[in-house]
């Protein structure tokens, strides 16, 4: 199922969203504006946003640590995205949840989560309860190269294929989990030839190609909501900046400045697709719209979250419990 | 789609190569599989006129657990399970400390503190036996690793149920074992029934062996009633593990005679008496492995006298067991700390 016309403008659009986001929000983090630690999505949009787009809005997903791109990807509204990085009241979790928890759940996400491999369950979880409570819901789970080799990958895949769970396990594959490269950790280099072991379909896509993404998920979601069951796909990415920012690694360089540099200039997911809009009859003057409509929705973020007020101290023990605990005691 | 419960399909069984077991090896074998399998006899008759309490038996998966470990040395390592009293029985280990360790007695092989589940005889290797499912799959990866970093030509080889192939712990050893080259062999007895859950219920696909790929490690299907083919597809992969090649998951596949565990009551039925009387009578490991040796010239005379030479040994291991003391009050918390506590408390200075 290739790209419509309307939905290529929205790739566009979205990847753009994750990319300027993530670039105001590196700064602001770099000023002290944003507390924690951040993990930049940079150059991970295509992988993101070629899964998100053959979505539905009301299907779940589950993420990651690295979990600013994911909403975005969804759809979802910037403002409380960046309001809760730098923990405000009107943060998406309140500001309760910081740079690694950006769970909207407006655009269908059950949980971004910094445990690694924790998605994973969770995703085929919200699986079965779709097959349950037989919704036509599918549920799309990203995580990284790393968390392949948690437990929670073997024992999840195996019953989502078990019980053909309407789940589409996406695996944004950096080639670095941190520092360790994909051949310090992992036994044989192919993710997605991990699939055959449960009985699903693996399917392997350059993750740098929003549309050969897109096409990939369609066809698995496809397969998930026709109650075929569940497909691993290994979307082939890139991290622009160090594992979280302003990440110092010793000694020797885990990956060499030529391949980074391959990456950003040839590889980039959004100069890429950028080329092949002007080639398939998108102007200059179409895509510099998109470009300012973003430019202007990222400020507005930041002009949001910057105002915003910073959770009372009254709330403290606010959602913690269904029964909740007075802050001051009985 | 569920599919129906199954019988190990004879087209996903035996891909390996069978090379003939020697004489001395097939005798051995022999001797072996019957000690486990008059053992376990019994140890269940001992058990339900109330000598002890408990057990997980083996009848069934002889020709697995013996085929693997006679292709090992006697200072390569094991790790095992819940059904614990194969294995060491399976790598040569003596009989009596082992019945005793059933009766709990000072003399067990565990000094009566481990039962059935934990016949783990260091003597001939094995590192643990434990209840823990899946829990020996790490534990023998880490046996390899020592191996690999003490730099000895040892292997790991790891006895786990077709249950514990769907623990995190497996994907997890797996892989490690495949990226660092392991010396460790992954042997799954796969008697197709977790407690009373079938493969097919439970696996996304029936071949355990299969899973190897993903991992970047061979993966082989064998006839776990098969002695020699056990025996065989062992031996290649030990050579592997011991000349640096890595490690090498083999499915045996397996069924066990008994039910899961000694007084179990399964109300509803997960496989049929016809099932398990057609491996009773057609797919014996004894019986099988009985025949080729008649069929190779091994007379009826010395195969009797092994049948006859177990029977007294069990008998032997019974009474040592009945004889042997219990441990001692006193003696509640040794082995629990490197600097123990004593019982009753010493008077304070």
């Amino acid at each position: 199922m290739a790209l419509s016309q309307a939905l290529k403008a929205e790739a566009y659009r979205r990847m753009l969203r994750i990319r300027r986001f993530e670039e105001e929000g590196t700064r602001l983090f770099k000023e002290g504006a944003i507390p924690g630690a951040y993990h930049a999505s940079i150059g991970q949009e295509a992988a993101i946003v070629g899964a998100c787009l053959a979505l539905n809005n009301d299907d779940a997903m589950t993420g990651t640590h690295r979990s600013h791109g994911h909403p975005i990807g969804k759809g979802a509204d910037l403002k409380p995205l960046m309001a809760e990085l730098m923990g405000k009241a009107t943060g998406i979790c309140k500001g309760r949840g910081g740079s690694m928890h950006l769970a909207d759940n407006s655009v269908g996400i059950v949980s971004e989560s910094a445990i690694v491999g924790g998605g994973i369950p969770l995703a085929t979880g919200v699986a079965l309860s779709a097959k349950v409570l037989k919704t036509q819901r599918v549920c799309l789970c990203f995580f990284g190269d790393g968390a392949v080799n948690q437990g929670t990958f073997h024992e999840s895949l195996n019953m989502g294929a078990l019980w053909r769970l309407p789940v589409i396990y996406f695996c944004e594959n950096n080639g670095y989990a941190i520092t360790t490269s994909l051949a310090g950790s992992h036994g044989q280099p192919s993710i997605a030839a991990r699939a055959q072991a449960y009985g699903m379909p693996g399917a392997l896509v350059d993750g740098q190609d929003v549309s050969a993404v897109y096409d990939a998920t369609c066809e698995a979601v496809a397969r998930a909501r026709r109650a075929e069951g569940p497909t691993l796909i290994e979307a082939k990415t890139y991290r622009y900046d160090e594992h979280n920012v302003g990440l110092l690694i010793p000694g020797k360089p885990y990956r060499p400045p030529e391949e980074v540099e391959e990456y950003r200039t040839r590889r980039d997911p959004i100069i890429l697709f950028r080329q092949r809009l002007l080639q398939e009859g998108f102007t200059e003057g179409d895509l510099g719209a998109i470009e300012q409509e973003v430019e202007r929705a990222v400020e507005e973020a930041i002009r949001f979250a910057a105002e915003s007020p910073a959770p009372s101290a009254e709330s403290l023990f606010d959602y913690m419990y269904s029964d909740p605990v007075g802050s001051r005691g009985a | 789609m569920t599919r129906a419960p199954m019988e190990h399909s004879p087209a996903s069984t035996a891909t390996t190569e069978v090379s003939a077991l020697t004489r001395e090896l097939s005798l051995e074998g022999y001797l072996r599989m019957v000690r486990i399998r008059r053992f376990e006899e019994e140890a269940m008759r001992r058990a339900m006129a109330g000598e002890f309490s408990g057990m997980h038996s083996s009848s069934g998966q002889e020709a697995a657990i013996v085929g693997a470990c006679l292709a090992l040395r006697d200072d390569d390592y094991i790790t095992g399970t819940h059904r614990s009293h194969g294995h060491p029985i399976g790598k040569g280990a003596d009989l009596k400390p082992l019945m005793a360790e059933l009766y709990g007695k000072a003399t067990g092989i565990c000094k009566g503190r481990g039962g059935s589940m934990h016949l783990a005889d260091r003597k001939v290797g094995i590192i643990g036996e434990s209840a823990i499912v899946g829990g020996g799959i790490p534990l023998a990866t880490g046996a390899g690793l020592s191996i690999q970093v003490r730099g000895t030509d040892q292997v790991s080889l790891c006895f786990f149920g077709d249950g514990a192939a769907n623990q995190g712990t497996f994907g997890e050893s797996l892989n490690l074992a495949a990226i660092w080259k392991l010396p460790v062999i992954f042997l799954c007895e796969n008697n197709l029934y977790a407690i009373s859950t079938p493969v097919a219920k439970s696996h996304g696909q029936p071949d355990i062996a299969l899973r190897a790929a993903g991992f970047g490690l061979p993966g082989v299907i064998v006839d776990g009633q098969n002695l020699t083919a056990v025996y065989a597809a062992t031996a290649v992969a030990v050579s592997r593990a011991r000349h640096g090649g890595g490690p090498t998951l083999i499915e045996a596949k397996t069924y066990r005679f008994e039910e899961h565990c000694l007084n179990l009551q399964v109300p509803i039925p997960y496989r049929t008496p016809q099932e398990l009387e057609r491996y009773k009578s057609q797919r014996d490991p004894l019986q099988l492995h009985r025949q080729d040796m008649l069929n190779s010239a091994i007379g009826e005379a010395e195969i009797a006298a092994i049948e006859r030479e177990v029977t007294a040994e069990v008998a032997d291991a019974v009474t040592f067991a009945r004889q042997s003391p219990q441990p001692d009050a006193s003696e509640v918390y040794d082995y629990l700390f490197s600097n123990p506590i004593h019982y009753p408390p010493e008077p304070a200075p």
